[in-house]
């Protein structure tokens, strides 16, 4: 006779059940495990929404936050986004891309931040696009959600110079169903392209003049790992 | 108070019966026992007498016994509600300590009791028993997690491969 443990994760509700307690990225990772885990997890709703890969199907998106100043923000090649749904008290940021931060890119939550309304803040260097293990087509961040529920609607503000005159622009992305991070991404891409070219990119000292325009206390919760 | 006591027993207080996959009758007071909503039920059908002993073909003796112990524990605790749910959900992989020191027990035993709560329907025993089960998946290696629990590697490398550079991205931090 087949082992219980067999037996139990033969049975795709028991199985579901088990995976659902799981933090995000063990979840993730656990895809690895054999082809009936990951077919559960691609196909089971729950797993797909605790991966921030598919939202909440009866909460649309709601965009409530008026856009704020773009003087608020800081110079050179950063890209930062307000995000309308922060008013949302059901709103959640995605912890794997909470927790993600490297050179290229990161994401930071603000706690009752005066400066930002939005109070969730990403920001990619153009180094971002130059590294395969984020930059492949399909690498699932690129599917997943921001925030559940996710927003509807992200304003993106590209702040560089030309010819030593600071610049400021802005871009929407917009999906009704929820803006992915691929579409966010590309949309920053797109803008960063047309920001820095023919000039020198935005690169890891503006990320590091970044870090240190912010008080200490808004900044304490935002880590770099340098390699 | 006095009125109460007459000769009748208190109904969650009598004694009823269940025999095991392996014939063993096993005498358990029916509050205890009706920790199972299978045997709640079978109960209520069955008529209030509950004198006959209750067949429970999917559930050996020594596995009845730690599920029974577990009822046991947990007599009083409140029946859960639907909305419980996304509240479970965000504890995550907490367990109360008397469930964890229940919990220690070999894998096979571990989901012999996963599958005895699934099919007695005790919900607050299946949650534990999942819980623990991811416990012990966190924090693991794919192939960890397969030495584990004995499970087959059924991708092709490539398959396998696909699937790591989807995810490389969160690795390694």
């Amino acid at each position: 006779m087949a082992s219980a443990c067999d037996r139990v994760f033969r049975i795709i509700e028991l199985l579901e059940h088990i995976l659902i307690h799981l933090p995000p990225l063990d979840l993730l990772l656990s895809q690895r495990v054999c082809f009936q885990w990951h077919q559960l997890i691609k196909a089971s709703a729950s797993l797909q929404h605790a991966l921030f890969l598919s939202p909440e199907p009866n909460h649309p998106c709601k965009a409530t936050v008026p856009f704020p100043s773009t003087k608020e923000y800081p110079r050179r090649g950063l890209v930062l986004f307000e995000i309308e749904s922060s008013s949302d008290p059901r709103r959640h940021l995605n912890p794997l891309l909470a927790n993600h931060s490297d050179y290229e890119f990161a994401v930071h939550e603000f706690k009752n931040s005066q400066r930002f309304v939005g109070n969730i803040l990403i920001f990619f260097t153009t180094r971002f696009h130059d590294t395969m293990r984020l930059s492949r087509p399909d690498a699932s961040w690129r599917r997943m959600f921001l925030t559940l529920p996710p927003p509807s609607k992200i304003h993106i503000i590209f702040n560089y110079s030309i010819g030593g005159l600071p610049k400021d622009e802005t871009r929407t992305v917009e999906n009704e169903r929820g803006v992915s991070m691929g579409e966010l991404a590309d949309a920053v891409w797109a803008g960063l392209k047309r920001a820095t070219s023919p000039g020198p990119r935005a690169n890891i000292w503006d990320l590091l003049d970044f870090l240190d325009w912010y008080p200490a206390e808004e900044r304490a919760g935002l880590t770099v790992r340098l390699r | 108070m006095a009125a109460a006591s007459t000769s009748a027993v208190d109904p969650a207080k009598k004694m009823i019966m269940l025999t095991t996959s392996d014939n063993i009758d096993i005498k358990v007071e029916r509050e205890v026992a009706e920790r199972s909503i299978l045997i709640k039920n079978l109960l209520e059908d069955l008529g209030s007498e509950g004198d006959e002993p209750i067949p429970i073909p999917n559930v050996n003796e020594a596995v009845m016994k730690k599920v029974l112990e577990w009822c046991e524990q947990h007599r009083k605790d409140p029946p859960a509600t639907q909305d419980d749910d996304s509240d479970s959900r965000k504890k995550s992989t907490d367990i109360d300590e008397w469930d964890q020191k229940f919990m220690q027990v070999d894998q096979e035993m571990l989901f012999e009791i996963i599958l005895a709560a699934n099919y007695l329907d005790i919900k607050a025993l299946l949650d534990v028993g999942c819980k623990t089960v991811a416990n012990m998946i966190k924090g693991k290696s794919p192939d960890e997690i397969r030495k584990t629990f004995n499970i087959q590697n059924d991708f092709t490398p490539e398959e396998e491969d696909q699937i790591r550079r989807e995810n490389e991205w969160a690795e390694d931090r």
